[in-house]
């Protein structure tokens, strides 16, 4: 899955470690989110579209896989 | 506070009990019990007390947070699972191969049975635990 995560935040002048603190998260799990290493939650996912004001689809992409 | 301080009281007496005691063996095992329990709840005082002074507060409060951030942090959550699954794994195919091997070197019955016996709980308990969690999840 794709995401749109560390242009959103650049957009805002965040840097990852604001993110962190205001997602309760680790600054790993900000970077490993960003390089698209791990999927968050949908928990998670609802929190960092609430902190952009904007709808899950907006920012994470689902990409079927092909069999 | 009050648990360290009931502790480090328990690894005293429990020492002073050891030094009274006539046989040797029981003697050092007991003392050493009893000093290692007083020895690790001193450490855990001076560590309380140098985190509470009022100077470290913010430094104190920081840390807490930090540690509290880290310990629900999903990432990590998944990664100490990812981890815990992995030793699992290993210890039990470890037990079996240090079995086999035993057995290759004419050990006595008992103590490969042992290993044995370790691998099977170890499997069995991994099932056991898995179809629990299957039923709550």
């Amino acid at each position: 899955m794709k995401n749109r995560l560390e242009v959103l935040r650049k957009e805002k002048g965040m840097s990852q470690e604001e993110l962190a603190t205001i997602l309760e998260v680790s600054r790993q799990t900000i970077s490993s989110l960003e390089k698209g290493r791990y999927n968050p939650s949908i928990l998670l996912a609802f929190k960092i579209a609430k902190v952009f004001k904007l709808h899950i689809e907006d920012i994470f992409i689902y990409e079927e896989e092909e069999t | 506070m009050k648990i360290i301080i009931i502790e480090i009281i328990v690894g005293i007496i429990i020492a002073g009990i050891g030094l009274f005691i006539p046989s040797d063996y029981y003697s050092t095992l007991i003392f050493s019990f009893g000093f290692a329990l007083a020895f690790g709840a001193s450490i855990q005082l001076a560590r309380f007390l140098y985190w509470k002074s009022p100077k470290r507060q913010e430094a104190y409060e920081a840390k807490v947070k930090k540690i509290r951030i880290y310990s629900n942090d999903e990432r990590k959550q998944l990664l100490r699972m990812k981890a815990g699954y992995i030793t699992y794994q290993i210890l039990t195919w470890l037990l079996l191969a240090i079995s086999f091997i035993l057995a290759l070197l004419h050990i006595e019955w008992w103590v490969i049975a042992l290993f044995f016996l370790l691998f099977i709980l170890s499997w069995i308990i991994g099932i056991v635990i898995y179809r629990y969690l299957e039923k709550t999840l």
